[in-house]
């Protein structure tokens, strides 16, 4: 390596070493690059935080509001329904994201053996229900579930079973919801897992044959390391997306039956649009929005430091 | 270099061209022509937002809900070419939502047609509704008092009724003949608790279920309360500032019933996450005998045989809801009226005035009322209906009290979604019917408390 002038000196006309006027030359293009998405990112993302976290402290409602400082705050850790929701949404995250991840990662292992035209057409199938509205698919199991005239309960009869409340009790409307959120959620995760497990060289496994390994080995050694950043992401991003449920509980249970199904973003909206308490909903939007980075950051720290 | 540059302003300008394409106002329907307005006039632009309600009016060009009064507005227009009127429908199930985030937003529609009894109360409190006395000025005389006074608050109108929807039951009287059941039904269309309990028992079964309950979401307080309330309970005190239903044994005696009912049979299979429309649906196919509903199923039952929506052989008989022997049965009314919010401009004010009165005349009330089956609220536009039970209903209505579902309270709509979960643990056993009853008024004593503060 040879050596060079490392004296200062100024590129004529603009006061700036040459090195770094051509390192903020490249630093402005990027910045013109990205201006147009960091203005809707400003717009749309940081101002409402930011005046959703204002409104918390305030009575707002469609009238005129004061500032209230820590009350909504303090009624939120009393409020009955409020913990519920918590408890419920919760509760549906640790039921929802393992089997998601389970059930695509084990799906995108079974499509490895199989042959491309197969695969594409598994990979469609899976991933449709990702790109159809939520309504609508939320509609067709709402006329599956049906009590009295659903396909689920005519089915179940043509085997001798009395009908079945699928949304009426408790247990059975978690397991109904359950059930409708993991069957449009797999789809994005099996795209993934397909395109991590496909990047994977084939000689690692073929280097793993040749020192003896089974296949259950070189599934433990190699491709479950190989595909742990999918993982992780798929993590945080489906707990994320399950902690926001809200679409399936207002058409398929309104919440019930007796607030076992309503999640704190039914509930948000209840009170928000319901109620019209404006500032008690921002207060419980900025909880969620807590819970969920603090959920986040634990995924990332605890996946990322066992990887 | 420079082809780079080249490159990046083609794809900024591209941004800026996708920015200004989704950016600006959404143009809402409008169906009253742009044209200038005359020289001297200034502009005026009304915003009107409505809900699905008006059908197969007589006169309207198409028979789809909103035609005839986009048709009413483009007639208002030709009189008063400096108006602009944006015309919005909204679905029923998005109108509270809807209005509530333009109230919040500063940015109301100038006229409102809405189930009025269920939301305008909440507009009045929060001083977003405009009163409108002067606009009865020169008819109010011709308004039935009884329809106008839930809209009178502190001594002011906010809102002028279009048309009232009684609610009772109906029975599918073909499906008692068919079961060799119709001396069950009674001429009087009168029964009592016991006498509704054991005709249920006796129709139901093959597939048929004498009635169905409908807990699953919000819009169960009405009808299902009629029970209760025909029972010999009340929901709320005389004043409305309070809930009141746990007080009442006999709330919690119907509630037993219901349960029983349910185990036996009577009552259709998972109440407890049933909606109204499901339970609509199971009348239309012929597999309940028994519903409680708003007048206006004569012309949803009328339009679905034609369409093949409804049992051909569906026949409708009216009764009064069932209630105790010592109990004079109640109806429930739901109006849908036009309110107006908060004006500032008195010349807009004033047009805004001519435009309802354009609309609300005898005439036009008369044929709303006849294309949707509903109770006009003026005495001149009383119709004659050619649905003979219908006509033995409206003249039964008339003599029965009016049941009081605390609709005159602001927090009428926060109380209404407390009821369903307890009316649901009720229906499941998670607690029993007291348990149930009280859980449900204390939480809604608790927000009236709050509210009072």
């Amino acid at each position: 390596m040879g050596t060079h002038n490392t004296a200062w000196q100024p590129r004529a006309g603009t006061g700036l070493p040459p090195s770094l006027s051509r390192k903020w030359k490249s630093h402005l293009w990027g910045y013109f690059f990205i201006l147009p998405n960091l203005l809707l990112i400003i717009l749309f993302f940081l101002y409402p935080l930011f005046e959703a976290f204002r409104l918390s402290f305030t009575d707002a409602s469609i009238g005129p509001s004061s500032y209230i400082g820590l009350d909504n705050y303090v009624r939120l850790f009393g409020d009955e329904t409020f913990l519920r929701s918590l408890k419920n949404t919760l509760l549906f995250a640790v039921i929802i994201v393992p089997v998601i991840i389970v059930v695509s990662f084990s799906l995108a292992a079974l499509m490895q053996n199989i042959g491309n035209g197969a695969k594409s057409l598994f990979r469609i199938l899976f991933y449709v229900p990702t790109i159809c509205t939520p309504v609508v698919l939320t509609m067709v199991w709402s006329w599956m579930y049906n009590t009295n005239t659903g396909l689920l309960n005519y089915l179940t009869g043509l085997i001798g079973f009395q009908p079945i409340e699928w949304l009426g009790s408790p247990s059975t409307a978690i397991a109904a919801m359950c059930v409708v959120v993991i069957s449009w959620s797999i789809g994005q995760p099996l795209i993934l897992y397909l395109s991590s497990m496909d990047a994977i060289p084939k000689e690692y496994y073929e280097a793993a044959q040749i020192d003896g390994a089974r296949s259950f080995q070189r599934f433990r050694h190699i491709t479950l390391p190989m595909v742990a950043h999918t993982s992780l992401f798929v993590i945080i991003t489906t707990t994320i997306s399950v902690f926001q449920i809200f679409v399936v509980i207002k058409l398929l249970t309104a919440g019930g039956p007796f607030y076992s199904t309503e999640t704190l973003v039914y509930t948000i909206y209840r009170t928000a649009f319901g109620s019209t308490q404006f500032g008690l909903a921002a207060a419980q939007s900025i909880v969620l929005f807590l819970i969920i980075m603090v959920v986040s950051i634990v995924q990332l720290r605890f996946f990322k430091a066992d990887h | 270099m420079q082809r780079i540059k080249k490159k990046a302003l083609a794809v900024w300008m591209m941004c800026v061209m996708l920015l200004a394409a989704c950016s600006g106002k959404e143009a809402a329907p409008s169906n009253t022509p742009q044209g200038e307005p005359p020289a001297g006039q200034k502009q005026i632009t009304i915003d009107y937002w409505t809900i699905p309600v008006f059908k197969n009016v007589e006169g309207a060009p198409g028979q789809n809900f909103g035609d005839w009064e986009q048709y009413m507005l483009e007639q208002f227009r030709k009189d008063h070419p400096n108006v602009k009127i944006n015309f919005q429908m909204i679905p029923i199930n998005e109108v509270e939502q809807k209005v509530t985030i333009a109230l919040a937003g500063n940015n109301p529609p100038d006229i409102l047609l809405d189930g009025l009894d269920k939301r305008l109360s909440k507009y009045i409190q929060f001083d977003k509704s405009e009163p409108i006395d002067d606009f009865l000025e020169n008819d109010k005389e011709d308004y039935i008092e009884s329809y106008l006074k839930p809209f009178y608050y502190n001594g002011k109108l906010y809102g002028v009724p279009m048309s009232i929807n009684a609610e009772y039951f109906f029975l599918n009287k073909t499906i008692f003949k068919n079961k060799g059941l119709e001396h069950l039904i009674p001429e009087d269309r009168d029964w009592t608790i016991e006498e509704w309990r054991d005709a249920m028992r006796q129709v139901s079964g093959d597939g048929v279920y004498g009635t169905a309950l409908f807990a699953g979401s919000e819009q169960s307080d009405e009808m299902n309360l009629l029970y209760l309330l025909g029972n010999g309970a009340e929901q709320w005190n005389e004043a409305s500032t309070q809930v009141t239903l746990d007080q009442y044994p006999e709330a919690s005696e119907m509630l037993q019933i219901f349960n029983e009912m349910v185990a036996e049979g009577s009552i259709a299979t998972g109440p407890a996450s049933l909606k109204n429309t499901d339970m609509l649906e199971l009348f239309k196919q012929g597999k309940l005998a028994m519903i409680p509903w708003a007048q206006s199923l004569y012309g949803i039952v009328a339009d679905g045989q034609q369409d093949g929506s409804v049992v051909k052989d569906l026949e409708l008989y009216g009764m009064k809801p069932v209630h105790k022997e010592s109990v004079v049965p109640q109806v429930a009314l739901s109006y849908t009226g036009y309110t107006v919010f908060k004006q500032n401009d008195p010349e807009k004010r004033e047009m805004i005035k001519k435009l309802i009165q354009f609309i609300t005349t005898s005439e036009n009330m008369k044929k709303l009322g006849q294309a949707v089956t509903r109770i006009p609220p003026r005495i001149s536009s009383a119709y004659v209906t050619e649905d003979p039970d219908m006509a033995a209903m409206n003249e039964i209505v008339t003599t029965l009290p009016m049941a009081n579902l605390g609709m005159s309270n602001p927090m009428y709509s926060d109380i209404r979604v407390l009821w369903y979960p307890s009316f649901q643990a009720a229906l499941l056993g998670k607690l029993t019917p007291q348990q149930a009853l009280e859980d449900y008024a204390r939480k809604a004593n608790e927000v009236l408390k709050m509210e009072q503060k």
